[in-house]
């Protein structure tokens, strides 16, 4: 196993032992023999680009043929031609691994299409009802053990998403465990994937799916869904760990940012307040969250920009009457600049003219 | 375990689920008893089992009068519709928590969706058994058939699980 190193890095080894090499330190041949230890990471591969999208087009194809439903072969013999193509793309990709790796490796990404293809033929021999979201399951299922198998991350994820769809796709029927035994092992292929921050990604989002699917089972109000989802952003952004905080604090941020926008819809409040007072509750939660915002901005936090501008673009679309709304952003945009106006000049006095 | 061997179990997992998700309505084909039932029919398309007609059983629409359970054993529940044949189709007979010993019936799940155009008089039963997949381009004559009056579907049935076999002009 080669150790993997960013492309920078490399060209800096590089650079170093051109110098070592120039002033005698080491030989060519040594150099030659350090520079065959490191492999450039991730940067994008072009040929196994040009694979991957090709396995992926027959894939979408075979997906597609099945869909059609062409009539001129029966469904036993599509169900054998699955059957067959399965078997001689992983055959081929299994040996193949050894001498042209990157073209193998597509060819098992394109067994996991034509397994899709196989469950919706079934699906359509026996004529399966309703939206069939279990197919996703299955397909998930399907793909699990050959990404453990080969360790690959970019199956694993594919495993992910399909399992998010089932989620998402299932929320008064389908089984009402699998969220239990799914959320753990996307987390457990997070940690066994060498801690991709990929991985950990789509791993919360399917915990975020699951939550959602929970509370939609059990008819929670939109507006505890919403409150519920807001407050796990607040989390998901403020609490200190050591596990990719990056990643937690992108999609906390994220999560709040979209929740708080919706939250500042009127009709939501009905079940807490009386009709009449929505509006007022939700305006109050707008200015709440806007000052939030401005103290994560503060602290350094872009994304908090954009969903100020979203809040703003939502409230100057909404349908108040004209006059109030024009008093309402004239009188908010002088606040915001008699602040500035004032902070700006408090730190010029404090800080001799730095700005921080 | 071997490289090779745990590979090999990577692929054949995948082949045992789509084995194990013919056996069910496979042996329902072979075994089960055919009933015709009414129903009718439009022609939309799924993306990835492509075009099908939906068909919606005249069995789908239970009278409450056949539900003698308690409201709270009704909805979102899987409940059993014993049928009987009146004529040449099958209509429902009485509705039961647990698996009849005898006679036809199907397994099906009690919504929970109020209907304006039925009423309140009958209870919405989702048997999985609304779509007949087939050719694409080949539904809407099935669709016709269906607007001038009615269509006649086929499903065999295995203890309660249905498959729907065939679909054709009353």
């Amino acid at each position: 196993m080669k150790r993997q190193i960013t492309k920078a890095n490399f060209s800096l080894v590089n650079q170093e032992l051109d110098h070592f090499e120039s002033t005698g330190l080491i030989t060519g041949e040594q150099k030659t023999g350090i520079l065959e230890i490191y492999e450039v990471k991730g940067g994008l591969n072009f040929i196994r680009v040009v694979v991957t999208i090709g396995a992926i087009l027959v894939g979408l194809g075979i997906l597609s043929f099945i869909a059609s439903n062409w009539d001129g072969i029966s469904h036993l013999v599509k169900l054998l031609i699955i059957f067959g193509v399965f078997g001689g793309v992983n055959l081929a990709g299994y040996t193949l691994s050894e001498t042209i790796p990157k073209t193998g490796r597509s060819l098992i990404y394109l067994g996991t299409l034509v397994f899709g293809a196989g469950i919706f033929l079934i699906g359509q021999m026996y004529h399966f009802g309703g939206d069939f979201p279990t197919a996703f399951l299955l397909w998930a299922l399907g793909v699990l053990p050959m990404a453990f198998q080969l360790k690959d991350k970019h199956l694993m994820l594919f495993a992910n998403l399909l399992f998010e769809v089932y989620l998402l796709g299932s929320f008064d029927q389908g089984f009402p465990y699998a969220g239990w035994v799914g959320v753990p092992i996307v987390y457990l292929a997070f940690n066994y994937f060498d801690k991709s921050r990929l991985l950990l990604f789509f791993a919360n989002l399917t915990s975020l799916s699951f939550i959602l699917q929970i509370t939609l089972r059990y008819e929670v109000e939109d507006l505890y869904v919403a409150l519920l989802f807001f407050c796990i952003g607040l989390v998901m952004y403020g609490v200190k760990h050591n596990l990719e905080p990056e990643v937690f604090r992108v999609q906390g941020n994220i999560l709040f940012g979209v929740t708080g926008v919706i939250l500042t819809v009127p009709d939501l409040w009905d079940v807490l307040v009386n009709v009449q007072s929505t509006r007022l509750v939700s305006i109050l939660f707008a200015l709440a969250f806007v000052a939030l915002l401005f103290f994560l901005i503060r602290k350094g936090s872009l994304l908090s920009l954009i969903f100020v501008c979203v809040t703003i673009f939502r409230y100057y679309t909404d349908t108040f009457a004209f006059l109030p709304k024009s008093l309402f952003f004239i009188v908010g945009g002088l606040l915001l600049l008699g602040f500035g106006f004032y902070f700006e000049r408090m730190m010029k006095s404090a800080k001799g003219g730095t700005i921080a | 375990m071997t490289k090779r061997k745990t590979f090999l179990l990577a692929v054949a997992i995948p082949l045992f689920i789509l084995l194990a998700m013919t056996i069910k309505p496979q042996a329902t084909l072979l075994f089960g008893q055919e009933i015709v039932l009414e129903t009718k029919a439009y022609d939309p398309t799924d993306l990835f089992r492509g075009d099908y007609v939906a068909i919606n059983f005249a069995i789908a629409d239970v009278p409450k009068s056949k539900v003698t359970l308690s409201p709270d054993k009704i909805y979102n529940k899987n409940l059993y519709v014993s049928l009987k044949q009146e004529g040449k189709y099958y209509v429902v007979d009485q509705v039961s928590e647990t698996k009849p010993k005898q006679g036809v019936y199907l397994k099906g799940r009690f919504q929970e969706i109020f209907n304006e155009f039925r009423g309140t008089e009958t209870y919405r039963v989702d048997y999985s058994l609304d779509k007949y997949f087939l050719e694409q381009g080949s539904g809407m004559d099935l669709e016709q058939e269906s607007i001038k009056g009615g269509l006649v579907g086929t499903v065999k049935v295995l203890s309660g699980y249905g498959v729907l076999t065939g679909i054709e002009p009353r």
